[in-house]
């Protein structure tokens, strides 16, 4: 990994044309400022991991799959809700 | 009343008001923008995040009070912003929040706590807010729920 040192106010240049500013720096925080072409997609690192999650979650699900959890919380609200316990199906929304 | 083709349901009416728009899009579906927010009375607690936009597109979720009870939501300025609230939700608050499910090579339904759906119900705006600290798992195994329920 390539290290470099900037305070507030200094930049590096990546590529020639996506720049990097640090606008504000704090003890545990830093401002970022960032400069680039329209094409090129800035995200925040944990934005990126969530999108190759989302790609997961769209795939097909089989519904059945699901059922044994969806029984199990079901109950589990009912009770929360009524005090009793299953069989009382709560009202529709 | 407009309809819509679905991917759980067929082709159904849908009433305008009950669209909800993630103005930023979600991460890897940026310009999937509305949603209508579906219930299965069968299926219970589930929700079915149709896209308008994509017919094949459609999540499923939990409301993430049935998944994690305690869970402590914490969202950055900007998704605030995005959906239209001035400060950060209190526990009293309620905003609607869903966790969005996929299930893995192993067949565990998992539930994305690191990222979830967080709608305003005054603006209609939602959006999925992923946090920046690492106290939840993006694949919490919904069998651990299970456990937690029952004890």
């Amino acid at each position: 990994m390539l290290v470099i040192r900037r305070r507030a106010g200094e930049s590096i240049l990546i590529a020639g044309e996506i720049e990097v500013e640090v606008l504000e720096t704090t003890p545990t925080r830093v401002k970022l400022g960032i400069r680039a072409p329209k094409e090129v997609d800035v995200v925040r690192k944990e934005v990126g991991l969530i999108a190759a999650e989302n790609l997961s979650a769209a795939r097909e699900i089989s519904l059945d799959l699901l059922t044994p959890v969806l029984a199990m919380l079901d109950q589990a609200a009912v009770s929360q809700e009524t005090g009793t316990h299953a069989g009382n199906r709560r009202p529709e929304r | 009343m407009p309809k819509c083709e679905t991917r759980y349901f067929g082709t159904i009416a849908f009433d305008e008001p009950s669209v909800i728009v993630f103005p930023a899009g979600l991460p890897g579906f940026a310009r999937c923008r509305r949603f209508l927010p579906l219930e299965d009375p069968w299926r219970k607690p589930l929700i079915f995040l149709q896209s308008l936009e994509e017919p094949h597109l459609c999540f499923l979720a939990l409301p993430i009070a049935a998944v994690e009870p305690a869970y402590q939501l914490k969202m950055n300025a900007d998704d605030l912003a995005l959906i239209g609230l001035e400060r950060h939700p209190e526990p009293g608050d309620q905003p609607e929040c869903w966790v969005i499910l996929a299930v893995g090579e192993d067949h565990v339904p998992s539930a994305n706590l690191l990222a979830p759906v967080v709608m305003n119900r005054a603006t209609g705006l939602a959006v999925q807010a992923v946090r920046d600290d690492s106290i939840y798992s993006c694949r919490h195994p919904l069998s651990r729920v299970e456990v937690s329920a029952c004890s």
